[in-house]
């Protein structure tokens, strides 16, 4: 099958994706609380109007008929009329995205560019000074929320050095701007040849581009080197060495067969900047489509948040399909009518698929990852047992001793050897420290963290007030270490909701062979191809600013990445042969889910929670700047910094510095924790595997799941 | 023909070689780039000396302009850069200076003549005459006629927009009330004698007048109106006109009309460029850098920094901007008027002025009038004592009460901290939440909020009366406190329909009622102060806080 007819094929299977995501934008704009007549009508708007409206929209009318003329309006590209500009949101849209896809696009090629090339070289040099070095950055780079890393470089490199424009957006205020194409300047300046515009464009795109850039760069590093070293490992790179290829050459083809994975991430980040990028657009007055976006939420736009949210969904999937062409171009072996292809699929199968690649060989053949489960198969007498009045009770009066066993069990699984590993404890220090600090700290320090002292606002770091105080005239040493009381709340909240419904799901649709799994791995994927962080903005926005908001905002992010984490752990494990042998022993399906299955695919959901939480607080942090989810006084690092940012420019850098550290130091810690429990994982499992060759030393990074990396993004 | 890989391959090698071609070139526009920003700053520069012509005015706001219809856009900053295009039948603007504002609120105040050179009222104020103005062109060269205001002041009445709503206060809610008698003169019939202020109503920028005949040109019939054409286009009678604006609306020049009828003031800038810039610190950074002359919703620590810079300067405008704390009127506890004025006993006035506004506000000691409005007087105020027995009065609420504000408003969040920590310390149970612009927005205007933070930049109409209606009539402009009062409605009609001491004595009787009753808690004023270049003048305010930039200039 030629190329054309395989790129034909996949768009066509793109179809269904995009139904998927036109018909849960319906719902979710349908579903969600707040009346959107009353948004729409405006200041001053008589019940009439309101009235006239509601039947202008056609809100008055069933859901179904509702969502038939949704679709007819579609079908037409009428994604109705912004109540903000009084456009058309489709022309709108289409005014807007060229931006912020040349923005996201020049970012991407920066990130890209910067993590190959540091992935490639750390790996070529693992172990050594330029490796630890590369790992040290990223893994800073990672824990860095970009908001609070783009303010920072505006105040070093704007405002003090004086070398980087004015944040006004995409061209200077008396530029000479290129003819208008498609509104994407420095595109724009190109297309028409104006190279006095494209000059100003470029200085202009600059200091977004790299901040944003360098911030991505870190997963990608991360993720290209562990992909990198066990290419090099590769039989294939093995033969090549031993005919005599040039290092130079070994590398470039090591590189290319490398790529995949990385091309599966910068997919990832492609379509989640689409609705992420709001921060950057904002903080450096972009004026695209994100930015768009934000506003309509703000001003209860309702059309134009329908419409940017189908239309993020949309390029989602276009992208998905153009990674999927582009995966055959640089992989031959890779054919999407082959079983399994497909960038969904791969995605899916990343998990699985890379950590597999990363296992010790024995001849050739790959480690079967679960021949020695972790909970062995029951012995025949605790299979099904019959309910009685006296079994119940003795399970009863055991319960006391079977909690003292488990407190020992768990003890004494602390004190394992080698399970307190370098990251392990680093990161469990930094979380403890910060929980201990933040009940500590608010007791014994004489500012009150929630009292405001307007008559010491303002001042600057002095051995009374270590990091300053405010434009309140709040200590901001105390509320640095209050903080985390929320943040670490809110975001183990939310990661714990979405952890417990999406493993539930991911083990139901793992372990069904029928179409339950099917749809709700379809319903994954549109739920995955929207932009999460506007419509956390539109849950929040139209049903109320709180933090049990932001819980479930947070949650429904996390639930598609521990359904598809543990998903693909539980197709591996049913297959296996002590699965069949508990069914053959006369267990229920429940019993051998909870007894046999969970404990051997819940493994690396584990590991993705640490990882999950260090998101979450980047995310309520990020939620937080924008205004939403957390009031004054409570102390948090993303609404103090939010605060701050009035200040930075003004010389009180410290309202914003300090709350960012610790932001980041936090993070970091439970990346750490994550990787050293995925390091504890990778040394208990290769006890108890027999016989297995010696294999390379395990380094940080390397063991990482993709979907871990990809929840740090 | 069937692309084999190597063939795609290559094809993709040469758009990847354009591409780094363009990152190459990029970073060789970043060195170069420079130089470029530097030129436009210089460019855009006010060094001209005193009524030496600006050639650009930039102007850094905080709302993008994303219509160009006046009467489907609500956004207040942005009307700035429409109302320098659009004309108006009568002179809206009040000068900055608080004499000159305070000279605008006499009774026998009348507005200068914009697009109406005259007019002439009959039959006990039920008819207005309006003469057409002489001479006046449009931006296409069209002559204005009555026709075209007649059209004008259908068109709200028509799409029912805000404008639709500000005719209806001035009691003309059916287009056959405006009619032509002539090519020269418009007639309004109303249906009742007029309020005081209508003319101020009539001068709004929302009522614009367009050129008729242009707009026509665009019409169908699906929207007769030329709604659509006009969100995008222009097509007024006003000293501007619309040079070019980017799609999102965030950057927007504007340019002299040559046509116009009226003569800017000497050094009045060739062109405005708008640049909507939503960090209240870049705004700031742009007018230190001098990329814009003119920067507006700064915060007070912010216009600190403007004024020590040496490079801008500070410019206060007697506007009826104030803040206040709402309280929901018919919600517990607040529907007890002694709750009410316990919270005005123990709110920190002096201390919020002082700490969030660094004495950037004044007090402001009555209900209903902003100061420097007609009649407004502080002789009612009797809240600067009695904080002691107010806190008896606290202690007994049970429920804590929610005081809302703007997330992101860095100045509501501080009163609101200090308001929180007043009422905490007077026994008070208070919790503050966070609302997202538009539903505060909206929660405010539709009364639906407990206890809420209100940068007030209202009355759009510089009335006291206007001002009883926003928020203290039963039949309330806005129902945002949920007040009523009978005694203010009976006072409100008695003197809407006086002259001389009566009139003043019923606005003095309102504010004693108000301050006694305390619906609201009166923080502050605050009047509207913008950052702007040290040779710039000729600031004047248009409907409430809006800063009027038609007539800014450089020299005094």
């Amino acid at each position: 099958m030629s190329i054309l007819a395989l790129v034909a094929r996949r768009a066509l299977l793109a179809i269904p994706m995009l139904f998927g995501i036109v018909t849960a934008t319906f719902l979710v704009t349908r579903i969600l609380p707040g009346d959107p007549v009353a948004h729409l009508a405006g200041s001053f708007a008589t019940e009439e109007t309101v009235q006239q409206l509601r039947a202008q929209y056609g809100f008055e009318k069933p859901l179904l008929e509702q969502y038939v003329d949704f679709l007819g309006n579609i079908v037409q590209g009428d994604l109705g009329t912004s109540v903000l500009t009084g456009a058309p949101v489709f022309d709108d849209l289409m005014r807007t995205l060229p931006s912020t896809l040349e923005l996201i696009t020049l970012t991407l090629i920066v990130a890209c560019t910067l993590g190959i090339t540091a992935g490639v070289t750390a790996a070529i040099n693992r172990g050594r000074k330029s490796d630890s070095a590369i790992r040290g950055a990223s893994f800073v780079l990672l824990a860095i929320p970009e908001f609070w890393f783009a303010l920072v470089a505006l105040f070093l490199l704007f405002f003090k050095l004086g070398i980087a424009p004015a944040p006004v957006g995409q061209i200077g205020l008396t530029d000479e701007r290129p003819k208008e194409i498609t509104n994407a300047v420095l595109l724009d300046s190109i297309l028409t040849l104006n190279w006095t515009a494209f000059k100003a464009a470029a200085y202009h795109a600059m200091l977004p581009v790299l901040t944003f850039g360098l911030i991505l760069s870190a997963p990608i590093a991360r993720l290209m080197r562990s992909s990198m070293i066990e290419t090099l490992e590769a039989d294939f790179i093995r033969f090549g060495r031993s005919l005599g290829l040039p290092r130079k050459v070994l590398r470039r083809y090591a590189t290319r067969a490398a790529l995949p994975p990385v091309m599966t991430m910068a997919a990832m980040i492609f379509t989640t900047l689409v609705g992420s990028a709001v921060l950057v657009e904002i903080i450096f007055s972009w004026g695209g489509a994100a930015q768009y976006a934000a506003r309509a939420v703000e001003y209860n736009d309702y059309n134009a948040v329908q419409g940017f949210v189908l239309i993020a969904g949309t390029i989602s999937v276009v992208v998905f399909v153009l990674v999927d062409i582009l995966y055959m171009v640089i992989d031959p072996r890779i054919r999407i009518d082959s079983p399994g292809g497909g960038f969904l699929a791969r995605l899916r199968a990343l998990p699985a698929g890379l950590r597999a690649r990363l296992r010790p060989r024995v001849g050739g053949e790959e480690l079967a990852p679960l021949s020695a489960p972790l909970a062995v198969a029951p012995p025949i007498e605790e299979v099904a047992p019959r309910r009685t009045p006296a079994t119940v009770a003795r399970a009863v009066v055991s319960i006391p001793a079977k909690l003292a066993g488990l407190i020992v069990s768990a003890w004494h699984g602390l004190r394992r050897p080698g399970l307190w590993n370098r990251s392990l404890v680093a990161g469990t220090s930094i979380i403890l420290f910060f929980l201990i600090a933040s009940f500590v700290i608010p007791a014994v320090w004489p500012d009150d963290p929630m009292k405001a002292d307007p008559g010491v606002a303002l001042q600057s770091p002095s051995a009374r007030h270590p990091f300053g105080t405010d434009a309140s005239g709040f200590d901001v040493f105390v509320r640095v270490f209050t903080a985390p009381q929320t943040d670490l709340k809110l975001a183990a909240f939310g990661v714990l909701i979405g952890a417990f419904i999406g493993i539930g799901l991911g083990i139901a649709a793992g372990f069904s062979r029928g179409w339950f799994g099917e749809i709700v791995m379809r319903i994954t994927d549109v739920v995955q191809a929207f932009p999460m962080f506007i419509l956390a903005l539109v849950l929040v926005s139209l049903s109320g600013n709180n933090i049990k908001n932001v819980v479930f905002a947070l949650a429904f992010v996390n639930i598609p990445i521990f359904l598809r984490l543990v998903r693909s752990r539980v197709l591996t494990v049913r297959e296996l042969r002590f699965i069949e042998a508990a069914e053959a022993l006369g267990n229920s399906r429940g019993r051998t889910i909870v007894r046999h299955v969970l404990p051997n695919a819940i493994g690396p959901a584990i590991v993705q929670f640490g990882l999950s939480l260090g998101y979450g607080i980047l995310a309520v942090a990020g939620l937080a700047f924008l205004g939403v989810g957390v009031s004054v006084p409570t102390p948090e690092w993303g609404s103090m910094i939010l605060t701050g940012r009035s200040n930075i420019l003004t010389g009180q850098w410290w309202t914003v510095v300090f709350p960012g550290i610790a932001l980041a130091i936090a993070v970091a810690g439970f990346n750490l924790l994550s990787e050293g429990i995925e390091q504890s994982r990778e040394l208990s499992g290769s006890r108890r595997r027999p016989a297995a060759p010696p294999r390379p030393k395990a380094t940080p990074g390397v063991q990482r799941s993709t979907e871990m990396q990809e929840a740090t993004v | 023909m069937a692309v084999d890989r190597r063939r795609f391959l290559q094809a993709a090698a040469t758009v990847g070689a354009v591409g780094v071609g363009g990152s190459v070139l990029a970073a060789c526009g970043s060195d170069s780039g420079s130089g470029s920003s530097g030129g436009a700053s210089t460019s855009g520069g006010t060094s001209g000396g005193s009524g030496k012509a600006l050639r650009t005015l930039t102007i850094a706001t905080n709302a993008a302009a994303a219509s160009w219809d006046p009467d489907t856009s609500e956004a207040n900053p942005h009307i700035a850069c429409w109302a320098s295009m659009y004309d108006t039948l009568v002179d809206p603007s009040i000068p900055g200076g608080f004499d000159e504002a305070k000279a605008t609120m006499t009774p026998d105040f009348e507005p200068a003549g914009m697009l109406a050179s005259s007019w002439e009222v009959k039959q006990n104020g039920r008819e207005w005459l309006f003469t057409v103005r002489e001479g006046a062109r449009s931006n296409h060269g069209n002559v204005l006629t009555a026709e075209d205001i007649v059209w004008s002041l259908q068109r709200p009445i028509g799409i029912g927009g805000l404008g639709n709503f500000f005719m209806s206060l001035a009691g003309i809610k059916d287009p056959e009330q405006i009619r032509a008698v002539d090519g020269r003169t418009v007639s309004i019939r109303l249906a009742s004698a007029p309020p005081p202020y209508l003319l101020s109503l009539l001068a709004l920028p929302w009522l614009a007048i367009y050129d008729a005949t242009e707009v026509s040109r665009h019409t169908n019939s699906g929207d007769e109106w030329g709604t659509r054409w006009l969100a995008r286009n222009f097509a007024g009678f006003g000293p501007y006109q619309l040079a070019n604006t980017t799609p999102d609306g965030s950057l927007t020049t504007i340019e002299r009309n040559t046509g116009w009828w009226g003569e800017l003031p000497a050094g009045a800038a060739e062109q405005q460029i708008y640049q909507f810039l939503p960090e209240d610190s870049n705004r700031l950074q742009l007018l230190l850098s001098g990329e814009a002359q003119v920067a507006f919703l700064l915060t007070s620590l912010q216009l600190e920094e403007v004024e020590k810079s040496g490079r801008a300067r500070i410019e206060s405008l007697t506007t009826p901007a104030t803040f206040f704390l709402g309280f929901n009127n018919s919600q517990k506890p607040f529907d007890d008027p002694e709750v009410r004025r316990a919270v005005l006993s123990v709110i920190p006035y002096d201390e919020i002025i002082s700490s969030v506004y660094r004495g950037q506000a004044e007090r402001w000691k009555t209900i209903g009038p902003p100061p420097w409005f007609e009649a407004a007087t502080d002789k009612f105020w009797r809240y600067d004592s009695g904080a002691e027995a107010a806190r008896e009065v606290l202690a007994s609420v049970r429920d804590p009460v929610k005081l809302s504000y703007t997330a992101g408003s860095s100045t509501e969040e501080q009163v609101s901290i200090m308001a929180r920590q007043a009422l905490i310390d007077a026994g008070m149970k208070v919790d503050v939440e966070a609302v997202p612009a538009a539903a505060a927005s909206e929660g405010r205007r539709m009364g639906r909020l407990q206890f809420f933070t209100d940068p007030w930049d209202s009355p759009a109409v510089p009335s006291s009366f206007y001002a009883l209606r926003q928020l203290f009539t039963t039949d309330a402009i806005q129902p945002t406190l949920n007040y009523k009062n009978p005694e203010i409605d009976k006072i409100y009609e008695r003197g809407v329909k006086a002259s001389g001491a009566e009139r003043t004595a019923a606005l003095e009787d309102a504010q004693k009622v108000l301050v006694d009753d305390a619906p609201m808690v009166p923080v502050a004023w605050t009047g509207t102060r913008i950052g702007r270049s040290a040779d710039l003048s000729g600031f004047r305010s248009v409907a409430g806080s809006i800063v009027w930039t038609r007539d800014i200039h450089t020299g005094s």
